[in-house]
């Protein structure tokens, strides 16, 4: 399964490769930037990467991959802390931290999902690092049998998760994420370079920017409605609770934590799968295991808990492909691709070859360790800055909505410096607040956006490659799509149940 | 004076600072280039084109003393980075870098852009395509895929990314000087396809040399389509050794927005053609298995023209250059108010006969189905051109249509069931007020710039949301604009809009 001698001679290697005070630093400012980068809307951790990108040029390559990884790590988690506090995800990964992470700051607990937010990102991280490490090459080979067959069902599978979502009305669920499936089908379309649905209006021709649209629906869609709800003498500032979550209490929930983690990795390894469907996957099985399905939804810090783990164990499943096979996995990966190219290093089986052999196992495994490190440092960052997070949430409603108005304008705008993006936000805006206003869940609209184009995009190339029953000589596809209907048909099945024994 | 107020006078005298900051021009009179000279690309850091402007950059800067910058200005496949530098100042301050796959990207994209509008100057990157096959496979020489392209007539796979791309392009050509007939399957992106090799899905990818990198033991370049055999892989033959008169490469060079002095030009010119005679610039070709080639402006242009007229030649004969989209049966605007009037009458008739009320959620069904009608009106215009090998693209789209249209009669049905509750309690009118402050916030950003527009809009929306405290309304916004320009302006090197006044 593993070579043990080989890696331990390269963590001897990777510990004097990093043995100095400047990578120290490095994890150090990469894991602060991060953190920002994550807690700014329009800020992904791809373009967090890729903004500093250019001033890792004069480093070492160690010390460049190190701080690049670190920001990488670290956004991912910071993500959480705007969709807990005021129904922002920073990051797409953490969409489904919202559902019951921001249920617990309108419960005016935002420490308990803040703590939980920063401790099973920390477990996550470090156990998608640890199976990076030790299970590499296995699950490189894994990732190698994906094809466009096992894409669809893993699209399809990450959809069912609607069933979930929707539990209180599903109808309205299943709308809402249709309607995210068909507006990500406005564009480009992927086999032929025509834009579909643009009405000719040239900007809609690359399609709707995901980012702009995930802000205006959470953020703006939240504020419009809350600002139409609100009496006059609500707009005061809010008195919050301290609590943290107690040892008891992270114990209780070690399952989760470690199958999302588990969970996280495996999906973050398939190049193009990505983190995003990993946190929505870990959120349904945690609900489907869950001995509180009930309280899923409203506040649940399982709910917080399993997006996390999955989101920051995806890091480590996103290096897998990138460094072994040399295929960037995510848009993060992409810019980490760059980065290795920058610095000379030829990704790829060799890259864990002794260096006479012409690899940098000093590389690599001084970012193993880095990560670890890295790890633990946004641990007690995290930690540290959570007490100035609760104190900002508790800012009144007033002052705070304006600004997070202009910070989701100004996060849209600078993606590609487009005016139209800010238009788009607005308009996605106007959609949120609709969907609200109605009771529709949001969250099914993201998750069509997110997994649209990879079920349309995989399901034509397994067409164009040839008959449809190919799908049936597929064992990995079909036992995915056998569990995407039991997860599909799950909820409906315990609801019953529940209702029965009511 | 208490501590408050010297805080709301400071923070706000910063923001006057800011605006001062932001509207002087600071650019150094003198010899071009005095200022640093800006190096758009349209691919994201670490891509191909990427890599060359940083090296040309730092080049530049080490040998030369030059500043310039790599800015990467992604999207729609490069027509993003062209129209900025098309908009930019026409001072010789911005270069764009170029890609041969730009000659596509216009006609392809329907742009109103064209080669026309650049000068290009530098021709730095000759990239050779090869085919490339998986070593385990059985087909794994140049040899083998050419008697199995004739064995299976016509159904031989060839992946590459994107149809219509210089990839796609290179196959055509190939077939026809081989005279072959295959099928192409688009993998999207260069990565994507790669994987599928590894996978061995396909026999053959057309890429370049430089995609086996690192994965020498699994794949290997059957065939290049250079004028002779790269050092770095003297056992790879060439087409012209098959005696097949076929050269087929990718280039990257800089160019220049049409409007620039030709003096500019010039200097550009000289100074690119003294950098790719740089040791550092040939180890860098070295590296990457390009060829040594350097065009100057006159060359480069006169390539550019023949190679646009070739493109157009090549997407003709691949079917791609028809409008697959046919003309809308009506106008738009007809059509939404057809439709739009056709909903509305569904929906009080049916209110009129069950006596019941048009409810929010209701309506807001009708406006889904309306739009889904007209996505799918949208659908019976696309086009599946002959002889290009891919599923129909309002496939999936009728599919989501279908869902949509059913799923929300069925939810219509049930709100007209539901017993009526009563009317729900009207909200607060702020939401309208705060609507229309955005509105006009988005007109400010254009007209007067981000900064001043943001500090009016904090302001005003923090009145309609019942704030009374204007010192605390002037820190908030003051320190918000300090913050944006520190994060964005300073640290991100970001540039936010300035209007179109007052700039």
């Amino acid at each position: 399964m593993f070579d043990i001698t080989s890696i331990i001679l390269g963590f001897q290697s990777g510990l004097i490769e990093i043995f100095s005070l400047t990578t120290l630093l490095m994890i150090i400012i990469g894991v602060i930037i991060g953190i920002c980068v994550g807690v700014l809307p329009g800020l992904s951790p791809s373009i967090g990467v890729a903004l500093f990108l250019p001033l890792t040029f004069y480093l070492s390559p160690t010390n460049a991959l190190v701080l690049l990884v670190s920001i990488y790590l670290s956004s991912n988690y910071g993500g959480s802390i705007t969709a807990i506090t005021i129904n922002t995800p920073g990051t797409p990964g953490a969409v489904a931290t919202t559902f019951d992470g921001y249920e617990l700051t309108k419960k005016g607990k935002p420490g308990l999902a803040l703590g939980t937010s920063i401790f099973s990102s920390t477990v996550g991280g470090i156990v998608g690092t640890i199976i990076l490490i030790l299970f590499t090459r296995p699950l490189a080979a894994i990732a190698l049998r994906f094809e466009s067959y096992e894409y669809f069902a893993l699209g399809v599978f990450g959809l069912t998760i609607v069933s979930t979502l929707s539990s209180k009305n599903t109808l309205k669920g299943f709308i809402a994420s249709a309607l995210g499936l068909l507006i990500v089908t406005i564009g480009f379309d992927s086999q032929l370079s025509f834009s579909r649905f643009s009405f000719g209006w040239s900007e809609l021709q690359d399609g709707i920017s995901f980012i702009p649209a995930l802000i205006g629906l959470f953020a703006l869609g939240e504020i419009f409605y809350s600002i139409e709800k609100a009496k006059k003498d609500k707009w005061v500032s809010q008195t919050l609770s301290k609590e943290v979550p107690k040892l008891k209490q992270y114990w209780k929930m070690r399952k989760v934590i470690l199958k999302s983690s588990v969970i996280g990795t495996l999906i973050g390894s398939i190049p193009g799968a990505g983190g995003t469907i990993a946190t929505f996957i870990a959120y349904n099985e945690a609900k489907r295991s869950s001995k509180h399905p009930e309280e899923f939804g409203t506040g649940s810090l399982e709910g917080v808990a399993a997006p996390e783990a999955a989101n920051n164990g995806s890091v480590g499943g996103a290096l897998i492909p990138l460094l072994t096979l040399g295929i960037p996995g995510s848009a993060s990966t992409a810019v980490l691709l760059g980065a290795l190219m920058i610095h000379r290093i030829t990704p790829g089986p060799n890259l864990f070859q002794s260096k006479a052999d012409g690899g940098h196992p000093e590389i690599i495994y001084g970012l193993f360790i880095s990560l670890l490190i890295a790890n633990v440092f946004m641990f007690f960052l995290g930690r540290f800055g959570n007490k100035l997070w609760i104190r900002i949430t508790g800012v009144s409603k007033n002052i705070v909505f304006p600004i997070i108005i202009a910070l989701s304008f100004i996060g849209s705008y600078f993606l590609e410096g487009s005016m139209i993006d800010v238009v788009f936000c607005f308009g996605f805006g106007l959609l949120g607040w609709l969907l609200r206003r109605n009771d529709f869940p949001t969250a099914p609209v993201v998750l069509g956006l997110i997994l649209g184009r990879m079920i349309e995009e995989n399901l034509r190339l397994s067409l164009v490659r040839g008959p449809i029953s190919l799908f049936l000589g597929r064992p990995i596809s079909i036992v995915i799509l056998i569990l995407a209907i039991v997860s599909f048909i799950w909820p409906f099945l315990k609801a019953k149940k529940n209702k029965k024994e009511a | 004076m208490n501590q408050k107020t010297v805080l709301t006078i400071i923070t706000f005298i910063l923001f006057l600072v800011i605006l001062l900051v932001v509207y002087s021009d600071f650019r150094v009179e003198g010899e071009y280039p005095a200022n640093p000279v800006i190096i758009a690309v349209h691919s994201q850091p670490g891509s191909g084109v990427d890599l060359m402007a940083r090296k040309v950059a730092e080049i530049a800067r080490e040998e030369f003393g030059i500043t310039m910058v790599v800015e990467n200005h992604t999207g729609t496949q490069g027509i993003v980075a062209m129209q900025y530098v098309l908009n930019s100042p026409r001072d010789g301050y911005t270069i764009l870098a170029v890609t041969k796959s730009f000659l596509s990207t216009v006609i392809v994209n329907r742009s109103n852009i064209t080669m026309d509008d650049f000068h290009f100057f530098a021709y730095m990157v000759h990239d050779a395509e090869s085919l490339i096959v998986n070593k385990h496979a059985e087909i794994n020489t140049f040899e083998k895929m050419l008697t199995d392209a004739i064995e299976k007539d016509g159904e031989q796979v060839w992946i590459g990314p994107g149809t219509g791309g210089r990839d796609h392009l290179m196959a055509i050509k190939t077939w026809e000087t081989l005279g072959i007939e295959a099928r192409w399957i688009d993998y999207r992106t260069g990565p994507l396809s790669i994987l599928a090799m590894l996978r061995q899905e396909a026999p053959v990818y057309v890429g370049n040399p430089l995609d086996i990198k690192g994965r020498e033991d699994d794949l290997a370049n059957a065939i290049i389509a250079g004028p002779e055999r790269l050092a770095s892989f003297p056992d790879v033959p060439t087409f012209y050794e098959y005696g097949y008169d076929l050269e087929e490469y990718m280039w990257r060079g800089f160019s220049f927005a049409r409007g620039v002095p030709l003096e500019y030009v010039d200097f550009m010119e000289d100074l690119f053609f003294k950098i790719s005679q740089t040791e550092q610039w040939q180890k860098y070709l070295r590296d990457n298995y390009f060829y040594p080639k350097f065009l100057g402006h006159a060359e480069f242009q006169e390539l550019v023209e023949y190679e646009s007229l070739e493109t157009v030649e090549l997407l003709r004969e691949a079917g791609l250059l028809e409008d697959y989209q046919r003309d809308r049966y009506m106008p738009l605007w007809t059509m939404i108010l057809i439709i739009a009037i056709t909903m509305l009458a569904v929906i009080i008739a049916i209110s009129r006969i069950t006596g019941k009320r048009v409810n929010s959620v209701i309506t807001f069904c009708t406006f889904l189905i309306g739009a889904a009608l007209l996505f799918f009106f949208e659908t019976t215009r696309f086009l599946v051109p002959a002889d290009v090998n891919i599923t129909s693209p309002a496939l999936i789209p009728r599919l989501w249509i279908f869902i949509i249209i059913i799923l929300s009669v069925l939810l219509i049905f049930k709100e007209f069931k539901k017993n009526e509750g009563p009317r729900p309690e009207p909200g607060s009118d702020k939401i309208y007020q705060i609507l229309g402050l955005l509105l006009l916030y988005f007109i400010g950003i254009v007209a007067i710039g981000y900064y001043i527009s943001t500090f009016i809009f904090l302001i005003v929306a923090m009145y309609i949301l019942h704030c009374r405290d204007w010192k605390l309304m002037i820190t908030v916004s003051s320190s918000y604009i300090i913050a944006s320009f520190i994060v964005f302006q300073i640290l991100l090197s970001i540039h936010l809009p300035l209007g179109i006044i007052l700039n």
